[in-house]
Formats: structure tokens, C-alpha cells, sequence
């Protein structure tokens, strides 16, 4: 299987899992990754069967991450796994956690959704390919305050499947339960030496601050991506 | 020499009124009591309330939400569910009787009537149908959610240092065996009529200035710094279920509302802002209503936020990020499409 990997800075997690340890696992799999840092993948368009980076510094990324193609081509891979690029997913799920009405729960998760660059990326990647694809949600927060439980997480990810992943026919993958805290929250361990996304820039490859709890290491990125491939391969 | 020979220009027609431009009323308003910039202000009432709060942060200043929605809901959706529109989500309170019941509720621990209206899509709560879209999901879901507002509302009055009310209606529905009031006639948006049970009640000025000075006493007991801004809405009646024309019932209703409102401001820490009289006065011609003159328009809010912001000294606060004025929710207006108006 082909699979294309697009996404922001925490691609970086999910690739140092793949690089470390994952890949040997699975030898029939070949991954190519695009990611740029923060939104700017925001700034790429469907065109003619490919996804095309609409400014220089978007380009540039991800002829870097992907050793050097400047397109995405739909052609080219057999799946796509879209990563990141929402926000604070945790107090979405948080909803879940609070005495609100199901309605309004239901219809937070359709408007923070919408709202997304997640699910606004993944719109354009499903206008340019039938394939299948899937999303991968930021992780969440580190920290050992979470609330709620499996329960929660898993009624939030079904409820957004149902409601907007799957009209689109897309799935929305579950971060793995050993990583999570609660409802709402990653293992602090998980975040502990997590490494800035590399994409050729000064910065590339160091440590995030000990207290940044928004970035997982590789150690996080190997359970996820093991995990997934193991259902989607 | 009489009195009047010592009264200022603003006491007279011609010099306060007559000769000034159409919408130039300087000295309407000399409020009781200031309204620092770091006020925490509360703010409940009819329909028309629902633009204090708005104006209120719009400038900067803080406006009690007391009850969060969920994260992630978008403005226009936090609408459609009773968010935002007051400082907790009662919705719209338009009887002075129906905020004492909520001072009771949160205040004074009284039971919550039990009425719950069960629908084919949905459960309605009788103290608030419009509040979610289609009704609740369960009988537990409306019970959480009034206790839910009921502790937001709590919480508003007691971290309060104004509590800001608009006075709506005299008309109102009460269930003849419980003696629970209705936010709107049952049948209407939710629930079903029954002439047997449900009982139509115009409350006179006895009726209004009780319940509302006792609603005061509650809130004051609770918070006794709490000064207490009065409006009336200058919204009329969509629909009377009196035997009056509505245009008579209107006035009888504002009449009452005013008159009360104006009684309380004559106590200490209670005060009066005439939106009313800044919307209807004969001067305006009815300009700041929409061409149904009924509703306010947009320029009519801004023009009562104006002035109230000028007379608290804090006109040199810039609107930011002004909202859509004209998204509120009026369960009352819903009579119009049960009334047979065209």
C-alpha cells in the first residue's frame, strides 16, 4: 500500500514512530510524507487530480518532507491520512464530560468541525480521489487531569464519524487508548522529548520546551501508527 | 413665581422636546448610580434585553456568562440554543412573576415545577420551549439543564454588581392546579392547550410591583450591593389573549410595566433607563421600528445603547466587533403564526 501522510507539525510524531520502529513491521507498506509547519497547509488546492501548494514556503515544505515532489498526486497513492491542523480537540471531547443536551453537544462537534482546517483540508483531498481516506486529530493535551473515559473519547469519535466523517466517507481514527488519560488527555510521557517538525529549518529536529504539552515523541507516533496500520492495512 | 419658573429646560415640552432635532433628547437620563468600566453586570428581561448584553461587551465592559456553551458552537448555533442571549439561559423572562420564580429557584432553594411537555420530537421545558431546537432528548436532559441555569442564574446575581432587568409583559399563562407559570401560552410553540387547565392571567400593577419587589428582596438578600437597573420593553404585544384590541392591550401592559418600574426607581439602588420612552416617543414618528412597528430596528438599539452609554460616561468605549443586532428570539412573536395573522 501507498499511503500519503499530510498534515502539520505533528506529522513529525507519527513519522519518528514510522522511521524508528513501525516500517520494519510493515514491509509492504510505503509511506510519503508532506507537512508543514502550523496552517499552511491550509494553502494548498485540488487541481487536475493532485493537490496543489499555492505559495513558495508551502512548496517548499513539502518538497522537503516528501524528498522532493512538489504535488499531491491522488494518483500516486492507494490512501491518505490527514493529520492535525484542529485545535483543542480535548475540549470538544469535554463536552461530552458536561451536563450539556445531546443536541447541543452534536451540534458544537458539527461547528468546531466545520470550522477546521482538519476537515476543510480533507474536503479538498476527497474532491481530487475516490481512495480511501483518514484522519488522524491532533493528540490530545498531555497532562493527568483528564476527564471522563474510554466511554467519552469513544462517543465523541463515533458521533463525528457519523455526523461528519462518514457523509464524506472519510474515517476519523481513534487515538490509541494506552496513550490517552481520560477522555481528554495524552500521558505526559508522551510528550516528554517531543521534537519540532523537520522541514529544512533552523529549528528542525530540536526539542520542543518541557512544559509544551500540545507535540507527542516517537515513542507516541509508533503506537499510532502501528495501531493504525494494523486496522487499515 | 411659581415652581415651574425653576425647573430646567429639560422639564419642558417645547424647550426638552419641540425645539430640539428629532433625535436629540440631552438630560433624558442622570442615572442613580454610576457604571464603572469594571462592573460585573447581569442582564435578564424580554426579548429586547437580549441587546444589553451584546452592547455591553461590544465595548469592552463585562457582562456576566454564567452559562458557558459547549466549546466549539458557533455564535449563530449558541443562538438556536439559549446561549448568550442572557446571563444565564433562562431565555427570555418577560413577567416580573416569572423572575421572581427564578430568584426563588436559585435563590431561596424553592422546588421547580415538575411540568415537562412531551412531544413527538422532543421534551419541552414549559419555563423555556424555544430553548433547544426540537425539544430535549430525555425528561433527564431538560431536568439537568434547569438545574444547570438554575446555579448559573445564582451564580450571576451573587458576582453581579448590576443586575440589569427589561420588563415585558403583564399577560401570562399559569396552570390553574399547580399555579405554575408559562414562558408562552401552552399549544402555541410546545405542549398542548387545555382551556380547562391552563388559565389566562393579566397581571395589574399590584400584581407586577409585588412580584418584582420581591424578586428585588430575594436578589438583594443574596447580594445586597446589587443595584438594580429597570427598562421596559418597548416591543408591543404580538398577540393579546385578552378581549381588548391589541393596540389597547399594549398600552395597558406598558402602562402597568412603566408605571411599576417607575415606583421601584424611586427606591434606593434601583434605577430607571427610559429605553422605552426613546423608542416610542411621538418625536421618533416611529422610525426606529421595522416597518411592522413593532420590532426595533437595529438603529433604534443602537440609538437607546447610545445614550445609555453617554449618560454612564462611557461613550468614548468603541463598539468592537459589532454583532447582528437583529438574531434574537422572541417565543412571543410565535403567536403571530398561531393567532392567524397574515
Amino acid at each position: 500500500m501507498r499511503l500519503a501522510v499530510i498534515g502539520n507539525s505533528h506529522v513529525g510524531a507519527l513519522k519518528k514512530g514510522w522511521d524508528r520502529s513501525v516500517a520494519a513491521e510493515f514491509p509492504g507498506i510505503s509511506i510519503c510524507w508532506f507537512a508543514s509547519p502550523k496552517t499552511r497547509m491550509t494553502e494548498i488546492h485540488p487541481e487536475a487530480g493532485a493537490l496543489v501548494p499555492r505559495t513558495p514556503e508551502l512548496e517548499r515544505d513539502i518538497a522537503f518532507t516528501s524528498d522532493g515532489l512538489t504535488r499531491i498526486e491522488a494518483d500516486s497513492f492507494d490512501a491518505f491520512l490527514v493529520v492535525g491542523l484542529n485545535r483543542r480537540l480535548e475540549r470538544q471531547i469535554g463536552n461530552f464530560c458536561t451536563p450539556f443536551s445531546q443536541a447541543a453537544r452534536l451540534a458544537a462537534l458539527e461547528d468546531y468541525w466545520e470550522g477546521s482546517n482538519h476537515l476543510k483540508l480533507v474536503e479538498k483531498l476527497r474532491r481530487i480521489t475516490n481512495k480511501p481516506i483518514h484522519s488522524a486529530h491532533a493528540p490530545l493535551k498531555s497532562g493527568t487531569d483528564g476527564t471522563g473515559g474510554t466511554a467519552e473519547y469513544e462517543t465523541y469519535l463515533t458521533a463525528s464519524n457519523a455526523r461528519v466523517f462518514a457523509p464524506i466517507e472519510v474515517a476519523l481514527v481513534p487515538q490509541p487508548a494506552d496513550t490517552r488519560v481520560g477522555a481528554t488527555r495524552t500521558a505526559p510521557k508522551f510528550a516528554k522529548g517531543s521534537e519540532r517538525l523537520e522541514t529544512g529549518r533552523a529549528l528542525d529536529g530540536l526539542a520542543h520546551s518541557e512544559d509544551e504539552p500540545f507535540h507527542m515523541n516517537g515513542t507516541y507516533g509508533a503506537i499510532w501508527m502501528r495501531g493504525f496500520l494494523q486496522t487499515a492495512a | 413665581m411659581h415652581p415651574y419658573k425653576a425647573q430646567p429646560d429639560r422639564a419642558f415640552w417645547k424647550n426638552g422636546v419641540e425645539n430640539r432635532p428629532t433625535r436629540a433628547v440631552p438630560d433624558l437620563w442622570t442615572p442613580k448610580f454610576p457604571m464603572p468600566e469594571n462592573s460585573r453586570v447581569a442582564s435578564y428581561g424580554s426579548c429586547f434585553a437580549q441587546h444589553i448584553g451584546r452592547a455591553l461587551e461590544e465595548r469592552g465592559l463585562t457582562w456576566l456568562r454564567c452559562e458557558s456553551p459547549p466549546h466549539g458552537m458557533r455564535a449563530d448555533s449558541q443562538a438556536r440554543f439559549g446561549y448568550g442571549q442572557f446571563s444565564s439561559r433562562t431565555g427570555n423572562i418577560y413577567t416580573a412573576s416569572m423572575l421572581e420564580n427564578w430568584c426563588k429557584w436559585a435563590l431561596e432553594g424553592a422546588p421547580m415545577p415538575e411540568e415537562i411537555w412531551e412531544t413527538e420530537t422532543g421534551h419541552f421545558d414549559p419555563l423555556r420551549p424555544n430553548l433547544e431546537p426540537g425539544g430535549f432528548a430525555t425528561q433527564d436532559e431538560v431536568l439537568a439543564a434547569r438545574k444547570t441555569t438554575v446555579a448559573a442564574f445564582r451564580k450571576s446575581i451573587l458576582g453581579a454588581d448590576m443586575f440589569i432587568f427589561t420588563l415585558g409583559l403583564t399577560e401570562r399563562w399559569v396552570n390553574r392546579e399547580t399555579g405554575m407559570e408559562y414562558q408562552i401560552c401552552p399549544g402555541t410553540l410546545a405542549g398542548s392547550f387545555d382551556p380547562d387547565l391552563h388559565q389566562f392571567d393579566n397581571m395589574d400593577y399590584a400584581a407586577v410591583d409585588g412580584a418584582l419587589s420581591r424578586a428585588i428582596a430575594i436578589m438583594r438578600r443574596a447580594n445586597p450591593d446589587l443595584q438594580i437597573l429597570l427598562t421596559v420593553s418597548p416591543v408591543p404585544l404580538t398577540a393579546t389573549g385578552d378581549d381588548k384590541h391589541v393596540l389597547v392591550a399594549s398600552t395597558y401592559s406598558k402602562s402597568v410595566l412603566r408605571a411599576v418600574a417607575g415606583a421601584a426607581a424611586a427606591r434606593d439602588g434601583i434605577d430607571y433607563f427610559p429605553s422605552y420612552e426613546l423608542i416610542t416617543a411621538p418625536t421618533m414618528r416611529g422610525s426606529l421600528y421595522l416597518p411592522n412597528q413593532r420590532q426595533v430596528a437595529d438603529n433604534g438599539v443602537r440609538f437607546v445603547m447610545q445614550h445609555f452609554f453617554e449618560a454612564q460616561g462611557l461613550s468614548h468605549l468603541k463598539r468592537k466587533a459589532p454583532q447582528a443586532l437583529s438574531t434574537l428570539t422572541c417565543e412571543e412573536e410565535l403567536l403571530d403564526a398561531f393567532g392567524g395573522a397574515a
